[in-house]
């Protein structure tokens, strides 16, 4: 297992313990209650809490390991996290010839997971220089919206967002630290657009990568080109008349 | 046949990848009667069929069957049309070098070998839901559904979404290459997308009609073929969105 591998699936057994969606509760030193988003990092697992205490306030069935299955686990405090309301910097999208505003939906997911909160509102006007490529971003790299600048914290997070009657967990989800946006806000990284913030507050800003965002809805953002990094195959995909034949990696 | 050939006197190409509306704008130019009857005559793999269809004849070149092919495709005003996946134009492209100039580009073996070429590019911006129809139409060989006819029998199973990815990667790829041929061609081009037609179906087919400079008094009849999207394409593209990210971090 390669130490990417072993981060990734630290992060998802510990989202699984410790993210449970459902309806919002009061806050307490918990894990259930205090844990908002488990995200993996370069080596490492970051927990994010609510609210950190000190040590000595919490009870010790309460704390949280500082290493889980051989991967060092660093606990954050990022706040409670709640959808945003949107607002300006939202970048131009395209359904054939049709221009949309990319925004946030603000609309509850019917079930407890889900990837992506997003829509698509009245278009026009210009694009909002939200890149010239559509592409991932990396775990600390500098971000920004145009507006506010963050570090990414995670590129690959489960975020719990409390809504006002239930929360949901999203999955690998972008946590940028220190960016106080709004949502619908296109973040960038030099000139590729790599998320759209839909989630947060005044500590931490939640986007969606940008390339999922797209695709959920079925857009394109207007004059940014889309690349989507090669798979690689043991052998090449076999073509048959331009119809491609499944292929398989190989074990 | 010959009489065929001198009755095609302009063309026109509906230049599409797999699940992007070409037969529903095929089907509707060729229900006016004047605007060709664009097939997918090019794919090697059809050509038994079309063969078969045309009682089989004696074939010493592929200009035999080009003229065939012009018979069949072009209405009586003289105007042919064909519909061309990516990999076809390819073959088509194999095809016209055999009968030369030589050392011509594709470009110029189209200019050469079809009476003023026209291209109508239909795109769709919804690349993963048009990879996921593909990966269903595969599976159910069901390409099209015509109104009132049963729906064919499908497995509602998730497919393994490498295939999907792959096929996602080969419309991306598809688009890359037709732009590169249209920025290097001298001749008439149309992009239309899919999304319009579905929207509005009678614009965007009149707009192909005008481009073609054919001019219909009647209206258009109403689409023959029925979208095929559905809740499943619905549910899958959200399952894949999700499945590719953990694709793209290396996770099988």
């Amino acid at each position: 297992v390669t130490a990417p591998a072993r981060v990734r699936r630290a992060k998802d057994e510990l989202s699984g313990l410790l993210l449970h969606p459902g309806p919002p509760r009061p806050p307490s030193t918990h894990p259930l209650d205090n844990v908002v988003a488990v995200g993996a990092g370069d080596g490492t697992v970051t927990i994010f809490v609510a609210a950190k205490r000190p040590l000595v306030e919490v009870a010790p069935a309460n704390r949280l390991p500082r290493m889980f299955r051989g991967v060092p686990v660093i606990v954050k405090e990022a706040g409670v996290i709640r959808p945003l309301e949107p607002g300006a910097g939202r970048a131009l999208v395209a359904a054939g010839s049709r221009q949309y505003r990319l925004t946030t939906g603000r609309i509850v997911p019917p079930g407890a997971f889900a990837i992506a909160d997003c829509a698509l509102g009245d278009g026009g006007g210009a694009p909002s220089a939200p890149g010239t490529r559509v592409a991932d971003t990396a775990t600390g790299a500098i971000v920004s919206t145009g507006f506010s600048v963050g570090r990414v914290a995670s590129v690959d997070a489960d975020v719990k967002v409390e809504y006002e009657k239930k929360t949901v967990v999203f999955r690998r989800q972008i946590v940028v630290a220190g960016m106080h946006a709004s949502g619908g806000a296109v973040i960038r990284d030099g000139d590729a657009a790599v998320g759209m913030v839909f989630a947060g507050n005044d500590r931490v800003a939640v986007a969606t990568h940008l390339r999922d965002v797209l695709d959920v809805l079925g857009v394109n953002l207007v004059g940014a080109e889309y690349e989507l990094p090669p798979w690689r195959f043991e052998t090449p995909p076999e073509k048959h008349n331009g119809h491609v034949l499944f292929t398989r990696l190989a074990p | 046949v010959s009489t065929a050939v001198a009755q095609a006197r302009q063309s026109y190409f509906i230049c599409c990848l797999p699940r992007s509306g070409s037969w529903l704008l095929a089907d509707a130019l060729r229900s006016t009667g004047c605007a060709g009857r664009p097939e997918e005559f090019y794919w090697d793999a059809f050509r038994p069929s079309y063969l078969k269809r045309w009682g089989d004849p004696q074939l010493d070149s592929f200009a035999d069957f080009l003229e065939l092919t012009f018979a069949d495709g072009t209405t009586p005003n003289g105007l042919f049309g064909a519909k061309l996946h990516w990999g076809e134009l390819e073959q088509l492209g194999d095809s016209l070098a055999t009968l030369g100039p030589p050392n011509a580009t594709l470009h110029e073996l189209l200019q050469c070998h079809f009476p003023q070429p026209s291209f109508v590019h239909l795109q769709r911006t919804d690349v993963v839901r048009q990879a996921i129809s593909w990966w269903r139409a595969l599976r159910s060989s069901s390409w099209y559904r015509v109104a009132g006819e049963p729906l064919a029998a499908e497995t509602t199973v998730a497919p393994d979404w490498r295939d999907v990815f792959t096929l996602e990667q080969q419309l991306r790829e598809g688009t890359r290459r037709w732009r590169a041929f249209f920025d290097g061609l001298n001749a008439p081009v149309l992009h239309v997308f899919y999304e319009d037609l579905v929207d509005d179906y009678d614009a965007v087919v009149s707009s192909v009609l005008e481009f073609l400079g054919i001019t219909v008094d009647a209206p258009l009849a109403p689409p023959r073929l029925q979208r095929q999207r559905d809740e499943l394409t619905e549910a899958w593209t959200l399952a894949y969105v999700e499945a590719r990210r953990a694709l793209l971090s290396g996770e099988t």
